[in-house]
């Protein structure tokens, strides 16, 4: 380290001149800490001058001026900041006023919070430790900048130090797992960015360890400012390799083999090196572990005072009126910073990062499975030969696969991860783009019969092997596909599975929705669930961590719950509170917003009819005042009533007056009363709107319907019947509409209308046709049918009567009737004509459960089978002529039985002979 | 072999065992020059049909006998096709309108209309119109009232509307001011027990005037109900004796029962019973008043005299708001409650006063 260029005294004395310009300083404290103040403002100008660098390149001008030395690097965009610190220097009047303008910019949000922070003690330190420390000491000194002896001489400073001065401020390389596998480090003094949780945080993530003592198997001693003068000692002594924090972080680098010029020394040997590297732009994020983006750059003041340094000063003036010009664009690119959302800054780019699906029977690991072994299940030709087993296990049998659950729980996210990771290129089409029969069919039906072409540009791709060659869609939201746009999406959609060549991955919400409900037959079915509490507060407070964000554990679970563990709704939703407030507390105001969330999640009946009944306040779901408990009417106002007059009777309530058992049971009595009551109102309310199309009533039957019965109810109610009402209503429909129609079967001869035939001829009738069959058996059966001829009834008319008169409690008589009664019955009424005033419609229709009917076709037909084996035993042997026996069986004679029977067996090359050997074969047996 | 409430059904007017009078009124009508349009109302099994069709033959004479079923379809604005089975003679024609439920003013426009505007073909019968017989119009939508109105009016030359209905309260005034009402009363029970005798006596049987009077009284004043009661009960047990059992309908068997369950336990368990009990009675069609009524009888018989103006109150009540509105189990649940209530309230109190 020798300071014996020309360029780097050149630089020196302008910072000392810079220094000595400004004698307000040393007197006054208070002055001195608000111009440290502006000078990080200045600082934090600077870092925006830096992001505004892509704009100032557009400018011609500056390019011209830039020609010698200005490419695209980092180090140009050093170079250009400090310039217009040398700048003011060059003046040698860095009023106050000038930086006070400058302040005025809005500077980054981390860095101005970081210095809201620092106490005045620190800060008042500050001159002597950051820029003294660098600029003010003589060359002699500079030269002795190692920071061994620039802690030598602030070692009073030694007692007093606080943390980090500038937290955060650098970026930390990612660099390889294990990189410090084995090594073991020493940290002396406070680092400029790190603090010892932080930078102990970053050793043992890459597996080294922190030991405490100076020995010789410290590989190295990290020193910072006011580094402790006896471990300093002791590791020169013991030759052990002493880095600063810059060092440090080049060293991540470095042992994962990383080059980055941005982390090598400082030195100034390395000065003119650094210039010529022109690296290309290394990701600035604060504290976070991720992929580079260049956008996100963002330059850190300790690096700008120490670039000064470097500067040269030729360039200086060189590059002196861009930077001035660079200014007023400054502002423009500030927003470029953090204009990614979290969710995508955080979207998991592994199986296991993402969140609930970290486990082996994981849904993320089947379909990663099920797309592996995909090419091995479906891509042989000779499908049919070797179709694999249905298994709901593995989805084997499948082309397709439907991921069904909640927004927000990463659906869409699994399945691009899982693509990814198991080594397949996708496209994904989703509600956004129009997806009609038509298209579907253009877009997919060629994706999915082609071979992707995008490894050939990688030039990865060599052999051209389709099965090598993996690719699939994901079609997100396919319950979108609604509407006259998409209309046919789905059945299309089903096509080209059923012909597809490559996986396809279908997202949806609603499994049970009608259109889905087709799908989901062709598809191996991943159904996700909301994660749980534990899993989500995890990755969000890992999340909070990374984005610096101070939140209680409790706050952040209302936030959970509030979002209905919707993980996309947390993070914006935490994102929107922090942009005020890195400070989250549950009392803040936040705390309103989070209800106000919450009340945007859906309910569902059930849960809402729950609610009404159970107002308790530990809920925090609970509705607080009538206009709540008005709204959970709302959530489905032609449901409500129903469920709430179909659970009111199970309510428990909480607060019963009385004493004895009996005081209670009346006083529940009392409330039954009145809530029932108010629901009659909220009928009659109900009544009135539909009929007059009066809906403003709605709020009028909100309270009848759903608020007093809950307000005298209030207690405990365990999950909520479904209303069978519904199943009841439909049920008295159907009766109806069959007593209409058995109504006209007799109308010629009663007088009575449906009612009547309901109330008074359908008991009567029961008995009159089916005691003669139980009584009498066969011997009834002529005089049954006969009362059935003469009312004109059917058969179906016969299973009705009975069907209907049967009251619950009753022995259902045609229990009591002999099986072989019931179809001799049949039998004989089905071969007798039946002279009807009416052309028979088919009751089957309306009948929606036949239970009897079956039973006696099946047996007569039995019956019949006997009687014709037999007449006709000749036949019976063969079991091709089996098939006609019943037109046979009418045959006279066995001749023209013979006849009929070879003319029909014709196609059978065995025909007579083979008749004519069995029938006399069984009549062998017979005999 | 059919029952004897059909198989002796009388006839004509002449053979009519009650309401003498009314019907020689009708013959006179049926008679005279003017034949009014009828609105025959009264109870069920009041023998309304009969009287009806005793009018018709004396109008055209034996040919009204000779009926046929016939279907015709219709199609609603809304290209929804109803399906409607008629009774039809040559002579007239029988509709039951409310059969097509909310549909049923299509009904009345387009069917009535057309039949009511053709004239009669043939010009030797005896009456220059024919009758449209339309059943339960208190059932009909006020609408399909209305459209009925006009056509009363408009086409009196070529047709006569015979209505028939339980009960006139639901029956606009404008429709009942056109036609002439004919109240056919229910039968007395002394009447029923006559015709009972009556009707034995011609099968042959000797029925003794002691069951005759039972089974009138349980009948309810249905004729009907009643000549079913006997048929039964000459079927179950005969030669006839006075302390024979009657079997009643099962409904009202089952009713009854629901109305002693109520009565002896109060509690919510029990209601739940009794709901799937009220829903089991209106899934078989039993109409919701004729519920009340059987349940308030029933309930009456039971329970303590000076509670009675209460419950009939709260049953009026309950059937009123019921028509009202539109979930019939609400207010029959309602009223369960409310007695309940009431009763062990009731129950209560006077244990306590005997401790």
């Amino acid at each position: 380290m020798k300071s014996t260029s020309p360029k780097k005294s050149s630089k020196i004395d302008k910072l000392s001149s810079d220094e000595n310009t400004s004698p307000v300083r040393k007197p006054n404290t208070m002055m001195m800490n608000w111009l440290s103040k502006s000078a990080s403002k200045k600082t934090d100008d600077d870092s925006k001058l830096k992001n505004s660098d892509s704009n100032a390149q557009k400018d011609k001008n500056l390019k011209v001026e830039l020609k010698k030395t200005e490419k695209t690097s980092p180090k140009a965009d050093f170079k250009k900041k400090t310039i217009r610190i040398s700048d003011s220097s060059d003046d040698e009047d860095p009023s106050p006023i000038k930086l006070k303008s400058k302040k005025e910019k809005p500077a980054p949000k981390n860095t101005k919070i970081e210095d809201d922070d620092e106490d005045d003690f620190e800060v008042s330190k500050k001159p002597s430790k950051k820029s003294a420390a660098k600029s003010t000491e003589t060359p002699k000194e500079k030269e002795k900048e190692a920071p061994k002896k620039g802690a030598n001489k602030f070692y009073a400073a030694y007692m007093r130090r606080e943390g980090p001065k500038n937290p955060g401020s650098k970026p930390i390389p990612i660099g390889k797992k294990d990189c410090f596998d084995g090594l073991k480090f020493l940290i002396t003094g406070v680092l400029d960015s790190l603090d010892r949780d932080e930078s102990k945080r970053i050793i043992e993530k890459y597996g080294g360890s922190i030991i405490s003592g100076v020995t010789k198997k410290l590989d190295y001693l990290i020193v910072g400012d006011d580094a402790g003068e006896s471990k300093l000692q002791k590791a020169r002594e013991l030759n052990v390799k002493q880095i600063n924090e810059d060092e440090f972080l080049q060293l991540i680098c470095t042992k994962s083999g990383i080059t980055n010029p941005k982390y090598e020394n400082q030195d100034v040997e390395m000065m003119d090196m650094d210039e010529q590297v022109n690296s290309e732009p290394v990701k600035q994020e604060q504290k976070i572990e991720k992929a580079p983006t260049p956008k996100k750059e963002k330059q850190t003041p300790v690096k700008d005072q120490k670039s000064v340094i470097k500067q040269s000063p030729k360039e200086v003036k060189e590059i002196k009126i861009e930077s001035i010009k660079n200014e007023s664009t400054v502002k423009k690119d500030d927003s470029k910073i953090s204009n990614e959302l979290w969710v995508d800054k955080y979207k998991p780019q592994a199986m296991n990062k993402i969140i609930g699906q970290g486990t082996e029977k994981s849904n993320a690991n089947k379909l990663f499975n099920w797309l592996k072994n995909w090419q091995k299940w479906h891509a042989s030709s000779d499908s049919k030969a070797k179709k694999p087993w249905n298994d709901q296990d593995t989805g084997s049998s499948f082309k397709a696969a439907l991921l069904s659950g909640p927004p927000g729980i990463g659906k869409t996210t699994t399945a691009q991860v899982v693509c990814k990771e198991a080594g397949y290129t996708y496209i994904e089409l989703n509600a956004s783009d129009s997806r009609s029969k038509k298209l579907l069919d253009k877009v997919l039906g060629e994706s999915t019969e082609t071979a992707s072409l995008d490894s050939y540009f990688k030039g990865k791709h060599k052999v051209t092997d389709l099965n090598k060659d993996k690719h699939c869609v994901i079609m997100d939201e396919v319950d979108g596909m609604a509407g006259n746009e998409d209309r046919g999406g789905v059945q299309e959609l089903i096509q080209i599975i059923k012909q597809s060549k490559i996986p396809l991955i279908c997202i949806c919400n609603d499994r049970q929705h009608v259109k889905i409900r087709s799908l989901a037959n062709h598809c191996f079915d991943l159904r996700f669930y909301k994660p749980r509490l534990e899993q989500v507060r995890a990755a969000l407070m890992s999340v909070c961590f990374k984005e610096g964000i101070k939140i209680t554990g409790e706050l952040l679970d209302q936030i959970i719950t509030g979002c209905n563990y919707d993980i996309r709704q947390c993070m914006h939703n935490l994102s929107m509170w922090s942009s005020n407030n890195k400070v989250l507390t549950s009392t803040q105001g936040s705390k309103i917003d989070i209800e106000k969330a919450m009340k945007d999640v859906r309910m569902n009946p059930f849960e809402a009819c729950k609610l009404v009944f159970n107002s308790d306040p530990s809920n925090p779901k609970a509705p607080k005042n009538i206009i709540e408990k008005m709204d959970l009417f709302f959530t489905d106002y032609s449901l409500m009533p129903l469920l709430i007059q179909e659970n009111y009777l199970s309510v428990v309530p909480n607060n019963l007056k009385g004493t004895t058992k009996k005081q209670k049971d009346l006083n529940h009595l009392e409330l039954l009363k009145d809530s029932i009551e108010s629901m009659c109102q909220g009928d009659r309310v109900s009544r009135l709107l539909r009929t007059n199309n009066n809906w403003s009533l709605l709020p009028t039957q909100a309270v009848f319907s759903s608020y007093i019965p809950g307000e005298k109810l209030n207690g405990h109610i365990g999950l909520p019947a479904f209303p069978s009402w519904f199943g009841k209503n439909s049920k008295q429909g159907r009766v109806d509409r069959i007593l209409q129609e058995l109504q006209k079967h007799m109308r010629i001869h009663i007088s009575a209308n449906k009612i009547g035939v309901g109330m008074d001829y359908l008991s009567v009738l029961k008995n009159m046709l089916t005691k003669p069959l139980i009584q009498k058996g066969t011997d009834g059966i002529s005089s049954v049918i006969n009362i059935m001829n003469e009312y004109s009834l059917t058969r179906d008319d016969f299973d009705t009567i009975v069907e209907l008169g049967t009251w619950p409690g009753q022995k259902d008589p045609m229990t009591m009737i002999d099986s072989k009664v019931k179809a001799s019955f049949t039998r004989t009424y089905n071969k007798e004509s039946h002279k009807n005033p009416f052309t028979i419609v088919n009751i089957k229709k309306i009948k929606a459960t036949k239970t009897s009917e079956d039973a006696y076709g099946e047996e007569e037909d039995g019956v019949e089978d006997d009687n014709e084996e037999e007449e006709d035993d000749d036949i019976t042997a063969d079991a091709m002529i089996k098939v006609n026996t019943k037109s046979k069986a009418k045959a006279t004679t066995a001749a023209s039985k013979s006849t009929t029977k070879s003319t029909s067996v014709k196609r059978s090359a065995k025909s007579t002979d083979d008749v004519e050997a069995k029938p006399s074969a069984s009549k062998k047996k017979k005999t | 072999m059919s029952l004897w409430c059909d198989k002796h059904r009388p006839k004509t007017l002449n053979t009519l065992d009650y309401h003498k009078e009314q019907a020689d009124q009708l013959k006179k009508l049926v008679h005279s020059e003017d034949f009014p349009h009828l609105l025959v109302y009264g109870p069920n099994g009041a023998g309304k049909k009969t009287r009806i069709m005793c009018s018709l033959k004396e109008l055209y004479g034996p040919g009204v006998e000779k009926l046929r079923i016939e279907r015709q379809q219709f199609e609603t604005p809304s290209k929804k096709t109803i399906e409607m089975t008629t009774l039809a003679s040559n002579y007239h024609i029988e509709i039951n309108a409310s059969d097509a439920g909310i549909y049923d003013r299509i009904v009345i426009q387009e069917m009535i209309k057309t039949i009511a505007q053709t004239n009669q073909l043939d010009a030797q019968t005896q009456k220059s119109f024919k009758v449209i017989v339309l059943t339960e119009v208190d059932k009909l939508t006020k609408d399909a009232q209305h459209a009925l109105r006009r056509t009363m009016e408009k086409y009196m030359n070529s047709c006569r509307l015979i209505l028939c209905c339980n009960s006139t309260s639901r029956v606009i005034p404008a429709v009942r001011s056109r036609c002439l009402s004919l109240r056919v009363p229910a039968p007395t029970a002394d009447q029923i027990a006559m015709i009972l005798k009556q009707t034995c006596k011609t099968e042959g049987l000797n029925l003794p005037q002691e069951l005759a009077n039972k089974i009138a009284l349980k009948s309810n004043r249905n004729l009907r109900r009643a000549l079913l009661m006997c048929e039964t009960a000459y079927v179950a047990h005969y030669p006839f004796t006075n302390d024979q059992e009657i079997s009643e309908p099962d409904w009202e068997l089952f009713l009854r029962e629901t109305a002693r369950q109520i009565v002896q336990q109060q509690s919510v368990d029990r209601i739940v019973q009794i709901r799937d009990r009220l829903y089991e009675l209106l899934c078989h069609c039993i109409p919701a008043d004729i519920i009340f009524k059987g349940l308030l009888k029933e309930l009456l018989t039971i329970c303590d005299g000076q509670l009675k103006p209460q419950i009939v109150e709260i049953a009026a009540d309950m059937e009123h708001k019921m028509n009202l509105g539109d979930k019939q189990i609400f207010y029959l649940e309602a009223f369960v409650v409310k007695f309940m209530s009431i009763y062990k309230k009731h129950l209560e109190f006077s244990l306590a006063g005997c401790i």
